[in-house]
């Protein structure tokens, strides 16, 4: 009882997390491209609620940061003029999925002041915004390609499995070749041997395909695992018995096992992806600018200037370490719950 | 001595359909050889499971083949219940050779023949409930609407003496003596006429499998159905078969009737089994 | 022996469906080294295509597929456009780093590893057990990526440790031991950092094997005859658990490679994986088939080693 509602809580929290990453104009103050040169590196915005004069507001407000002369990447508050926070106002036009065309935005301050919640880059990018941005890249690569390697390990092992003999020969040591290599290896090497530079738009699919598609191996030796021992069972062969077609008796009673297999397997592969988008897109190798992925904006961090100055530029991590913590947990309570199921 | 059949036999009516002098199931020279070893080195090892094996069943009639574990009885039922390709040898239904058929006719036959498995257990799957698993053979025919399945299920399942209450039941929550009656419902509801009852008793107790010879004598008579029931427990064949065949390593040692059997008893090695039994039932 | 000399075939097969499959991918690959130069105007496509058909780039794949077999077999590797010179030297120089960097990295994580993983099993459910597999849990959700970028932070901050390379610049001058102590420290970020990420797999697993084995009849016969809890644990215990223990080495010889190549390029360790990245950005395909050969080999050669240590270890395997 006590799993469940903790699986519950988490699932909530994950299925959140992604919406709001597809929303992210709306939850982001700024397009991920709008760029504030006046403000390369600004740390996150201080909120205030009382003012120079002493008074006290309810309305929590903001102070532009005004470059310090003769400095770069150093700010002094420009305490003169202080600007409310607003919700629900009015930003730049956005369109999701092409259909839901909208400029609400849950937050923001007027010009020219600019709310950085988690600081700006090198472009004066607002770095909050584009985490959200980035969350869909990363977050949603991550699960498809997960998808995809659990479709094709599923088609290729349960083949493998339930036919057995030149099938399942050759399946298996295909499987094995992928499996000789590290996988960032394989990774690095597919993903070598394609255009180096691709359209954002383009580069999305390709990952999850690339990802997805050098993954399969290892999914679908379980499934085969799963499948050679169901195939066995005595209930399917009195269902063959019966005149069964072996497309009846997988769908009815063979990959029904392997769901829970599935679900955990999910749960596992997905954060295994994300972090694979991200390892490829820090190297240049994955979606390029000016489309933030958590990859690429964590790729300034290679620079000593920036690593040593400009802590915010961590937060894409933070948000990695958080989303890995919550697959890890959905993890463990799924393998519990597989094994209850299993008797 | 007359065995507890023979005497329901002659009780029984006379208007037959099926003429009891033409065998209902026939079997020439069949051969099973199984192949071990790696596929590049194939012909390493050969198992001769079935040599050479010929039997007849009449229509309406129980034969019982018994032997010892690893002589070849679950192979030879699987060959009959075409869930096996023998190596070589002929199998005759009715008249009709059964290795050689086209994927309609084969289809047919399934309706025809049906195998009862020992383990009720795991002859059942666990995630149907007890009338999905009994009304699985007519969705794997695709006879009739859901609630035509559904209702002949539960006939069936009456038939066997379960409760059509406990249909939604999973399997799980069945004795095994139940279990083995779902097993026997869902072989029947398809209406076979040759049901091959591959050690099915072996599992339950005696009380329970008093039970199930009276049943299978019930609904045998009340559906005109031939039986091969294999076993490797004699005294139990005594009760329910016409005749009985022995085999030993794949072979067909002594086949005649049960009575003959029992009383004159021709090979050593069914001397042997026979000598071993504790001891057999007598009717008055 | 005839075990192992049927693995060794295996593998050699195995190594051939590898460099196979890289070609396969290479056959796919849209240009190559010299497209950029096609770009450039200022020379002529009658030059590019010279200098591909003087690499062979304009043969068709199995007759490339043969002559790089043939260099193989020479001990060449193909041959690298950036460097102008055979793969082979190139990737041996750099594997020998990447070696000493996971060698070092895997005994360090496994010294430490049994002894926190065979405390925490026999403190079952205690508070030293659940600190610590809380803890590995934490560390398991942070990435390599960022382990590396904080450990670069801690040295650029505190100045203890060089933040790259491999050796000082004056590496030639100093005397042998300084020599010895200029590649320690400039180990002791990146191996750190292998640790640091392989560690709470390691120990999640060895705490598991030891909790089950445990639980066996002969550790409580053992505890009933008085024998110290020490000796229980390392002398009965743990050689009981080595089976899954050994598997486990092999797996993580893989694990290891994969991170080894992101904290090399981050920390710019002259290994395997700074070649690679710059292999597949100049699309320099004989260095970037080599290099993952390379760590094919080293893959599969852990591999062989945990089989021969599994073999030297259950004596229920020699029996077979």
């Amino acid at each position: 009882m006590i799993r469940d509602r903790k699986l519950w809580l988490i699932l909530a929290v994950l299925v959140s997390a992604h919406l709001i990453v597809l929303w992210a104009p709306f939850f982001a103050p700024y397009d991920f491209a709008s760029q504030e040169r006046a403000m390369p590196f600004a740390p996150p915005t201080r909120f205030h609620f009382v003012d120079s004069q002493g008074h006290l507001h309810l309305r929590p407000f903001v102070y532009r940061w005004e470059p310090r002369p003769e400095t770069f990447g150093a700010y002094v508050e420009d305490q003169s003029q202080a600007f409310p926070l607003r919700f629900f106002v009015r930003g730049t036009r956005y369109k999701i999925a092409r259909i839901f065309d909208s400029s609400w935005r849950l937050f923001g301050v007027e010009e020219p002041a600019r709310i950085y919640l988690a600081g700006s880059d090198d472009f004066g990018r607002d770095q909050f915004s584009r985490l959200l941005y980035g969350g869909q890249i990363s977050l949603f690569s991550g699960l498809m390609a997960a998808a995809v390697s659990l479709a094709l390990g599923l088609a290729l092992g349960a083949l493998a499995g339930f036919y057995g003999g030149l099938v399942d020969d050759v399946v298996m040591r295909s499987a094995e070749l992928f499996l000789a290599l590290p996988w960032l290896y394989l990774l690095f090497a597919v993903r070598a041997f394609l255009p180096l530079h691709i359209r954002p738009t383009q580069a999305f699919l390709m990952l999850v395909l690339v990802i997805g598609m050098v993954g399969w191996a290892r999914p679908a030796r379980l499934i085969r695992g799963v499948v050679l021992s169901a195939r066995e069972r005595n209930y399917v062969l009195a269902a063959r018995g019966f005149g069964a077609s072996d497309f009846y008796l997988l769908r009815r009673h063979v990959l029904p096992e392997a769901y829970g297999l599935l679900l955990t397997q999910a749960a596992l592969l997905a954060p295994q992806y994300i972090l694979a988008e991200v390892t490829l897109s820090f190297l240049g190798l994955g979606v390029g600018e000016p489309v933030p992925s958590w990859g690429n904006m964590l790729a300034s961090l290679q620079k000593y200037y920036v690593l040593t100055s400009y802590g915010w530029m961590f937060v894409p991590g933070l948000a990695l370490v958080a989303v890995f913590l919550l697959y890890y947990q959905l993890c463990k309570i799924l393998q519990e719950q597989v094994k209850i199921v299993r008797f | 001595m007359k065995s507890r059949r023979e005497s329901a036999v002659s009780n029984m009516a006379a208007d037959d359909k099926l003429q009891t002098g033409e065998p209902l199931v026939r079997v020439r020279g069949l051969c099973k050889r199984y192949a071990q070893g790696r596929w590049l080195t194939r012909k390493k090892f050969l198992v001769e499971a079935l040599s050479h094996v010929g039997l007849s069943i009449r229509a309406r009639s129980t034969l019982a083949v018994v032997g010892e574990s690893g002589a070849g009885k679950s192979t030879l039922a699987r060959c009959l219940a075409r869930l096996e390709e023998p190596s070589s040898g002929e199998i005759w239904y009715e008249g009709k050779s059964l290795l050689d058929l086209s994927s309609q006719e084969r289809f047919w036959v399934r309706r025809q023949i049906q195998l009862v498995f020992q383990d009720p257990t795991t002859a059942l799957d666990p995630r149907l409930s007890a009338v999905e698993i009994v009304a699985e053979p007519l969705v794997i025919h695709g006879e009739g609407s859901k609630r035509d399945r559904r209702q002949r299920a539960l006939t069936a399942m009456e038939q066997t003496g379960l409760s059509p209450q406990w249909g939604d039941k999973s399997p799980l929550e069945f004795s095994g003596g139940q279990r083995q009656r779902l097993a026997l419902a869902r072989a029947l509801v398809l209406g076979p006429k040759f049901l091959i009852l591959d050690e099915a008793l072996a599992g339950l107790d005696l009380s329970m499998q008093a039970q199930m010879v009276n049943l299978l004598l019930g609904i045998q008579a009340s559906q005109a159905l031939t039986y091969l029931c294999i076993s490797h427990d004699l005294a139990l064949v005594s009760n329910i078969a016409d005749e009985v065949a022995v085999m030993r390593q794949g072979r067909i040692i002594e086949w005649s009737r049960t009575s003959e059997l029992f009383n004159n008893p021709r090979h050593p090695y069914t001397q042997q089994l026979i000598a071993s039994v504790p001891r057999l039932e007598s009717t008055a | 022996m005839r075990y192992f000399f049927r693995r060794l075939v295996h593998t050699v097969f195995l190594l051939i469906g590898v460099s196979v499959l890289s070609f396969l991918f290479g056959a796919l690959a849209p240009g190559d080294y010299f497209e950029q130069m096609r770009l450039n105007p200022q020379i002529s496509q009658a030059t590019v295509a010279a200098m591909r058909s003087k690499y062979g780039l304009d043969q068709r794949l199995p007759i490339r597929y043969f002559h790089w077999l043939r260099s193989v077999l020479h001990g060449e590797f193909g041959f690298s456009f950036s460097y102008d010179t055979p793969v082979a030297p190139l990737l041996v120089a750099r594997a020998k780093n990447t070696l000493l960097l996971t060698a070092t990295a895997a005994l360090l994580s496994w010294l430490v590893a049994i002894p926190l993983g065979v405390w925490s099993s026999s403190r079952k459910g205690k508070w030293p057990d659940r600190v610590l597999t809380v803890g590995t849990t934490s560390l398991l959700a942070i990435p390599d990526l960022l382990l590396a970028l904080v450990l670069l932070w801690c040295a650029l901050r505190t100045g203890w440790f060089p933040t790259g390379g491999l050796h000082d610049a004056r590496f030639s001058q100093l005397n042998a031991w300084k020599e010895v102590e200029d590649t320690v420290a400039h180990l002791f970020l990146p191996v750190m950092c292998l640790v640091l990420g392989s560690l709470p797999t390691l120990f999640r697993h060895i705490r598991t094997a030891l909790v089950e084995a445990l639980d066996s009849p002969f550790i409580r016969s053992a505890r009933g005859h008085g024998i110290p809890e020490g000796r229980v644990l390392f002398r009965y215990a743990l050689p009981a658990a080595a089976n899954p223990l050994i598997s486990l080495f092999g797996f993580s010889v893989g694990t290891l490679l994969s991170a080894s190549l992101l904290v090399e390029v981050i920390m710019s360790w002259p290994g395997i994986g700074p070649l690679l990245v710059e292999a597949i950005l100049a699309r320099d395909i004989y260095l970037v088939i080599g290099a993952v050969m390379f760590s094919t080999l080293f893959l599969v050669g852990g591999n062989l080693l945990a089989d021969l240590l599994l073999y030297l270890a259950d004596p229920r395997i020699r029996m077979e």
